[in-house]
């Protein structure tokens, strides 16, 4: 079962469409959301969250209607907002136990629950520090706790990463692919940053002016037609290129010792070609794979 | 590439609090949903009794409360026993005298109470606003209506603690010191009425409080507006009465006794006047005919009662209208 789908959704602003038509299924597991600005990716959040009512068209979430069932679709998600939000004058511990309690934990529960996922989010030490006081890193990770402290069953991220220096975001992207796999919790997480969704999602979907561009799983978006090919080379020579086109190999592209080729589709071994080729040249193969796309390619061809 | 990416290490169980760090969901109770306002309203009353300033305010808000027992204790002495209250605070009718003693120790309160609840009430949504922490709040299972409404419950609670306890303890001591005049005969009901009457003074000052706040970004400014908004109907109010009535407490009608209470505060007091059911005299001079205990006309029941009515639902409406999870630009 998809944890959110929808059908013919349409959101308005206005006269402005942010999302139109948007027909689509979320599966369990780690879904990125990508697309530029204004795609229609945060719409889409508040949307399933029951924040923004959908002009046309319906929207679900774990087979929950958004547009009357808000509230339990609520109690079954945790959002991480992209941007600061915490609540004035409290400590970590404080302020994650009583998010709980706002989901309906009775008290205790929730002061034990705080101390469980600020321990897990990497927060034990700085738990009774107020959290006005925290950094940006530690900022991102309570957020994280309080999206976490009810035990959602799907966990919303958008911009986990946002103002994060390289080591917070390894640790933040560590955190999410943690706890995307084998926890029994389902992920979304929108981003702009490419690498962070390859990294840590399985699925991903790239949205462009409100409308789904492209849905699949990650490996499946990157693969190529099956006639594109990686090979390296110990040391790139102009003759291994030409014998290459020779054999009807088209280079693509060439960084250093690395070649990118397409094959002929009535080419049945390539493999062989390559290396008649690189024999021919005196060149020596290290190595030659089905060259598979960068999201950044899928994505761009996505978009254009 | 996700291959290389290694899950966050569980600390080992001999070096933190906690053994076991890694995740695992939630299955334990879940309150009812209609209770969702509740810790809020807890969260903000905790908040406040937490700051050494609150207690502060609350103390010096007491003045009145100190004033009145020392006054009566004063005449207790000096009267005697057999007529301890003399006739030296409260000179009206003996059945009525205790519900102008606790309408005229409410009144002077109730600057003192606006500022308590100024204090808890100004920041109570403005600083939600200021650090988004609505987006906490109604991404989670709670209605904009149990928001509004823990928020206000807060300030109310706040505000009818800071005016009944001290206004209990002045009844206790009522209690132990006058029972033998009639304390208890004359009104049985007035603990009851008194509970009341904070109630409305508390209502009214958290429908103010939270309204006002709800359309700030800072406490600050929410503050300033909540202390402009009480001091300014009371200025105006107080200067129109002066120019039409010349601040004259025997001039009879129906307009008089309305301007004189319409601001915030006089709403409330008047509000708060008719749950007491106090017959109130005040000592005035005139230049004319000298010294002369008045007997105060309250104001129109329907219309006060309307416009008390209107403030507090006003306040509550205000706060409603402006809360959202996400600020929605039309195009």
């Amino acid at each position: 079962m998809p944890i959110a789908a929808t059908e013919g959704l349409t959101v308005r602003y206005g006269a402005a469409v942010a999302v139109r038509d948007l027909t689509l299924e979320i599966p369990s597991g780690c879904t990125g959301i990508l697309g530029p600005n204004g795609a229609g990716k945060t719409t889409l959040i508040k949307t399933l969250l029951g924040f923004i009512r959908p002009s046309s068209g319906s929207a679900k979430v774990m087979d929950l209607d958004v547009a009357t069932q808000e509230l339990e679709i609520r109690a079954r998600v945790g959002l991480m907002p992209e941007s600061d939000c915490h609540i004035p004058g409290m400590n970590a511990v404080t302020f994650v136990a009583y998010a709980g309690e706002l989901a309906g934990m009775p008290s205790r529960a929730a002061l034990r629950r705080a101390h469980e996922v600020l321990e897990y989010c990497g927060l034990g030490e700085a738990r009774y520090r107020n959290v006005e006081t925290y950094s940006t890193g530690m900022k991102q990770r309570i957020k994280l706790a309080q999206a976490l402290v009810h035990g959602p069953g799907i966990l919303i991220l958008d911009e986990p990463t946002n103002g994060l220096d390289p080591a917070g975001r390894e640790e933040m992207l560590a955190l999410v692919r943690d706890i995307s796999h084998g926890k029994g919790l389902s992920v979304m997480v929108s981003s702009h940053l490419l690498p962070d969704i390859e990294r840590t999602c399985d699925q991903v979907i790239l949205m462009q002016q409100g409308r789904l561009a492209a849905q699949g799983a990650v490996e499946d978006l990157r693969k190529t037609d099956g006639r594109l090919y990686e090979v390296e080379v110990q040391i790139a020579v102009l003759a291994f290129e030409q014998a290459l086109e020779w054999r009807s190999l088209e280079v693509v592209s060439q960084v250093g010792a690395r070649y990118r080729l397409v094959a002929p589709a009535e080419m049945a071994d390539v493999a062989r070609a390559v290396f008649e080729a690189a024999r021919e040249a005196g060149a020596q193969v290290r190595g030659i794979m089905p060259a598979r796309r960068s999201l950044e390619e899928v994505f761009m061809e996505a978009v254009d | 590439m996700s291959a290389d990416v290694t899950p966050p290490q569980a600390a080992p169980a001999a070096t933190g609090p906690i053994a076991d760090v890694s995740y695992r969901g939630y299955d334990g109770p879940i309150r009812a949903r209609r209770l969702r306002w509740a810790p809020i309203a807890v969260a903000l009353v905790r908040g406040a009794l937490r700051k050494w300033w609150f207690w502060l305010v609350f103390l010096l808000s007491l003045g009145p409360y100190f004033f009145f027992a020392f006054m009566m204790y004063i005449q207790d002495r000096v009267a005697g026993p057999n007529n301890p209250m003399g006739g030296m605070l409260v000179s009206s009718d003996p059945a009525t005298r205790f519900p102008m003693l606790f309408y005229t120790v409410l009144d002077a309160h109730l600057l003192g109470l606006m500022v308590l609840g100024l204090l808890v009430g100004a920041s109570s949504i403005a600083d939600d606003n200021k650090t988004n922490a609505l987006l906490v709040y109604l991404s989670k299972p709670i209605r904009k209506a149990d928001y509004v409404a823990g928020k206000w419950m807060g300030v109310f609670g706040v505000v009818f603690l800071a005016a009944a306890m001290p206004s209990l303890l002045l009844y206790l001591y009522c209690l132990f010191t006058y029972v033998g005049v009639g304390f208890l005969k004359n009104d049985p009901w007035l603990l009851f009425k008194l509970l009341g009457a904070c109630a409305v003074v508390a209502a009214g000052m958290a429908s103010v409080m939270v309204g006002i706040s709800a359309w700030c970004r800072s406490a600050l400014i929410a503050g300033a507006a909540q202390a402009g908004a009480y001091v300014g109907s009371g200025v105006v109010s107080g200067i129109l009465w002066l120019l039409l009535y010349h601040g004259d407490l025997t001039v009879k009608g129906f307009w008089p006794p309305v301007l004189q209470h319409a601001s915030i505060g006089g709403i409330i007091s008047a509000a708060m006047w008719r749950v007491l059911g106090a017959t109130v005299t005040q000592t005035t001079m005139h230049r004319g005919r000298g010294i002369e205990h008045v007997t105060l006309q309250q104001p129109n029941l329907w219309l006060m009662l309307g416009a008390y009515a209107a403030l507090v639902v006003a306040g509550i409406v205000a706060a409603r209208m402006r809360i959202r999870a996400v600020e929605v630009v039309r195009g």
